[in-house]
């Protein structure tokens, strides 16, 4: 069965919901990731720019802002549970390889 | 007459043949000639310096083959990547074409890319016109 859409995300998607948990402008996203991973994790325009369209035609983001070309965006609740969901996926992950991979390493 | 300092070349690709035309763009400015402008299949070149420059040719599947040049999705676009230090030089249809510029954001584009410490180094030096 195909897996569902948003049900694991991927790194870029994680850490730009994680970027718009506060009210972010579309460019200073990329700034935002970079700051937030310590800039482990880069997020190209094009990237972005199809993440934000997919995101908001999924309700998990919406806008709050136009200034001329620059969008604004703000994450959605149902953003917010798919993001702690992953959140908690990651933990249950990071907790397994604890007890299973801690002592073989 | 012939102007010395533009060149136009018939060079015709497809969406999916993207990195082939970012890799002929390279060439073409590491012999000095830098993209202007596309009309169709003939592309129009301005003569500079022999340096190194990185393209990157994109597909933006947001808008149609009929919409008008410099839509608002498009601009909206080219907004992001302008921030990422990718500077808009011409449109293609849907191709969006790109020079990198800021000479940091190369560095960090090249790190994305995983190259070496060694090319890096040696782009380093391409920059600063050190040779080897």
């Amino acid at each position: 069965m195909a897996r569902e859409q948003f049900q694991n995300l991927t790194e870029p998607m994680y850490y730009i919901l994680m970027s718009l948990l506060k009210e972010r402008c579309g460019v200073d996203i990329m700034d935002a990731v970079e700051k937030i991973s310590s800039g482990r994790v880069r997020v190209g325009p094009g990237t972005l720019y199809a993440l934000l369209g997919k995101f908001e035609k999924e309700n998990m983001i919406r806008e709050t802002e136009v200034q001329g070309r620059k969008r604004s965006y703000i994450i959605t609740e149902k953003g917010r549970e798919i993001l702690l969901d992953e959140y908690r996926r990651l933990i249950i992950m990071v907790d397994d390889g604890l007890l299973n991979l801690e002592e073989k390493l | 007459m012939r102007s010395k300092d533009t060149k136009r070349k018939l060079f015709n690709f497809l969406p999916y043949e993207c990195r082939a035309a970012e890799e002929y763009l390279e060439l073409m400015a590491e012999r000095g000639w830098l993209l202007q402008s596309i009309n169709g299949a003939i592309l129009k070149f301005k003569k500079i310096e022999p340096k190194k420059i990185k393209y990157s040719v994109d597909v933006l599947n947001k808008i149609s083959i009929f919409d008008p040049k410099d839509s608002d999705v498009a601009l909206e676009y080219r907004e992001y990547c302008k921030a990422a230090g990718w500077n808009y030089v011409c449109q293609k249809g849907k191709i969006q074409i790109f020079i990198l510029k800021m000479i940091r954001k190369l560095f960090l584009f090249i790190l994305m890319k995983k190259k070496s410490l060694n090319q890096l180094l040696k782009l380093h030096y391409i920059i600063w016109g050190v040779s080897f």
